[in-house]
């Protein structure tokens, strides 16, 4: 049982890595997208039109197909005073009380934001700017996002009770 | 409208975010948390709840915000090539002759990676290893040594380009180039009151920074190092703060030119490779994600307040106290002092914002003013002990010689120091509302 979930922990582990990465060429793509269309406009040509637009599916990209990645990797602010002023078995019991949380709040989230997407999807509705984009695809983007979030909260419960470090979760925090 | 009373719902919503988070649970997931409770008992059920989805998406998918990522990216690539190392040793060259010598290099240092890096964590390391030991090594104490690293690292936060301004500008709903301009003058301010410490300090009392010798090197020898690594990346500084202050672009734009002018500065330099740009996006996809999903929670969260009735409420109890605008900023300022003692700056930015702002704007008070000094407050808690972040990352980059009490020793003239800067700005508008008057 265990190694199959730790095989099916790895196979996530992947997915969430690679939306990482896709969430990387995101970033790199809106920087080229944005500088074209400002030197375009400085020169009086026309510009690409669609750069707002795309910059900004480019941001919902990056906040919730990213922010599995940076879960993972144990990058998420956590508030720890309690936590540096407790004992390592109490530390221990409330990271899985507060990942148990955290993951049930991804998993609601998961169920309510597919249903908008269905919802979306069956109207078929579509938002008008520069390009047309059906609404679904734009509203996909969170349930993917919270449905990783979810499992990696939930594994690192596992991890944590099956004695395999967890990354960030002995550590400072994040600041700017 | 909230069926219960504003007083219950703000203390029940409050206590119960500051409750999760002081358990442990991360600050975005405890706002989303909270935010599933109160949009099912505030917005009405299901429909309350589906609401608070497309919320979520509304408020991330927003050209304003596009510049934290970009600003990111920029540091990202400063650090991961190299050019920031190259740069402070360059600044080490060109500075002799000066009672605490190394302090001023790393407030030289500090003042030039703030300009071109939003990130006061990459600014404060980035200082800490490369200057730290060579100091201590020379025998400097831990006050002009640990002390100025910690106190300029902070001053990333103020000086463009900084993530956290474009952060709180558009969770303040400030105008974002506004902001940007007006922390440059408070930036080198502080900087200004840190190099005269030093100075006069390492003036009274020489032991504070022993004099070593200095290289023998010829005038254009010391210089030559500062033209060549430094005096290029000014460029970046010119193309960010320039676009924005000559109306060639937004803040989202002039980012992203800053990020294009810095792979050119990165290229100039021979420093670019594809394993470079793939670490300088990780590290931005980290610290981005990370931000970007915290506001998505806070932002639904304010909308709740505000739904709710509690924030208007509030705000008129707040003013039928009957305080001057002054005491209420003054007041404002000291909660977000306290809060930058037990928590990092954006969960202060988070829970402040939705309750000071509506204030802000019924008290008729200059936001960007505000907007500058509440950056000023939040950095101070960067340093200020017991839990100011920088704190541990200088201990993590420190050699195992210097504990927590040299560095909390070395940082309280520092923290007097950001105190005097804010209370000039409190008192004198002008030093951070004159810039942005050009816009």
């Amino acid at each position: 049982m265990r190694r199959i979930a730790q095989q099916a922990d790895r196979m996530f582990g992947l997915m969430i890595d690679g939306l990482g990465w896709v969430s990387g060429a995101v970033i790199a793509m809106m920087t080229l997208a944005i500088s074209a269309d400002v030197l375009l406009r400085a020169a009086g040509y026309r510009t690409l039109g669609w750069t707002l637009e795309v910059s900004e599916y480019g941001l919902l990209i990056v906040c919730f197909l990213g922010a599995p990645a940076v879960l993972r990797h144990g990058d998420h602010i956590r508030v720890d005073v309690v936590l540096r002023s407790v004992g390592p078995v109490w530390k221990g019991r409330l990271l899985i009380f507060s990942n148990t949380v955290a993951g049930l709040t991804c998993l609601f989230l998961t169920w309510f934001a597919a249903h908008e997407a269905l919802v979306a999807f069956q109207r078929g509705a579509i938002l008008f700017k520069e390009i047309e984009m059906p609404q679904w695809i734009v509203l996909s983007v969170m349930p993917l996002g919270m449905l990783l979030l979810t499992w990696e909260f939930f594994s690192r419960i596992m991890r944590r009770l099956w004695g395999i470090e967890v990354p960030g979760e002995g550590s400072a925090g994040v600041a700017l | 409208m909230s069926p219960i009373g504003w007083e219950l719902l703000l203390s029940l919503m409050g206590g119960a975010l500051v409750l999760l988070m002081a358990l442990g649970v991360p600050v975005a997931f405890a706002f989303l948390a909270i935010n599933l409770v109160g949009a099912w008992f505030i917005f009405g059920g299901l429909p309350g709840i589906n609401l608070l989805v497309l919320n979520a998406t509304e408020s991330i998918g927003t050209f304003v915000l596009v510049p934290i990522p970009l600003f990111v990216l920029m540091g990202e690539i400063l650090l991961a090539t190299g050019l920031a190392t190259r740069a402070i040793r360059a600044i080490e060259k060109s500075i002799t002759g000066v009672p605490g010598r190394l302090s001023l290099v790393a407030i030289a240092s500090g003042t030039v990676f703030a300009s071109l890096s939003g990130s006061s964590i990459a600014n404060t390391a980035v200082l800490g290893r490369v200057l730290l030991p060579d100091m201590l090594r020379l025998g400097y104490h831990p006050t002009v040594s640990i002390g100025p690293i910690l106190g300029i690292g902070g001053v990333a936060m103020l000086i463009p380009p900084s993530a956290l301004a474009v952060l709180l500008g558009s969770l303040a709903g400030m105008p974002i180039s506004n902001l940007l301009l007006a922390g440059i003058i408070p930036g080198l301010l502080m900087a200004s009151l840190y190099v005269g410490y030093v100075v006069v300090a390492c003036s009274i009392r020489p032991d504070l920074a022993p004099a070593t010798a200095v290289e023998d090197m010829s005038l254009r020898e010391r210089m030559m190092p500062l033209v060549r690594d430094v005096l290029p990346l000014m460029g970046i500084v010119i193309v960010v703060v320039g676009s924005i202050l000559g109306g060639y672009a937004t803040p989202s734009e002039s980012a992203a030119l800053g990020c294009l002018a810095t792979l050119a500065a990165a290229a100039g330099y021979r420093a670019l490779s594809l394993k470079i740009i793939k670490e300088a996006l990780s590290g931005t996809v980290r610290t981005s994600a990370m931000i970007l999903i915290i506001i998505s929670g806070s932002i639904t969260f304010s909308q709740i307040l505000s739904f709710s009735g509690a924030s208007r409420e509030f705000v008129d109890a707040i003013l039928g106290v009957g305080l001057g605008p002054m005491v209420l900023v003054a007041l404002m300022l000291l909660v977000a002092l306290m809060l930058g003692t037990l928590m990092d700056q954006i969960s202060i930015m988070m829970i402040t914002l939705p309750i000071f702002m509506p204030l802000i704007h019924a008290a008729e008070i200059d936001q960007i003013w505000f907007g500058v000094m509440m950056l000023i407050a939040l950095e101070i808690g960067l340093i200020t002990p017991p839990f100011g972040l920088l704190l541990f990352i200088m201990q993590s980059v420190a050699p195992d010689s210097v504990t927590m009490r040299h560095i909390i020793v070395s940082i309280m003239p520092f923290i007097v120091l950001e105190l005097v800067a804010l209370a000039l700005i409190f008192a004198f508008p002008v030093i951070a509302l004159w810039l942005p008057g050009f816009l």
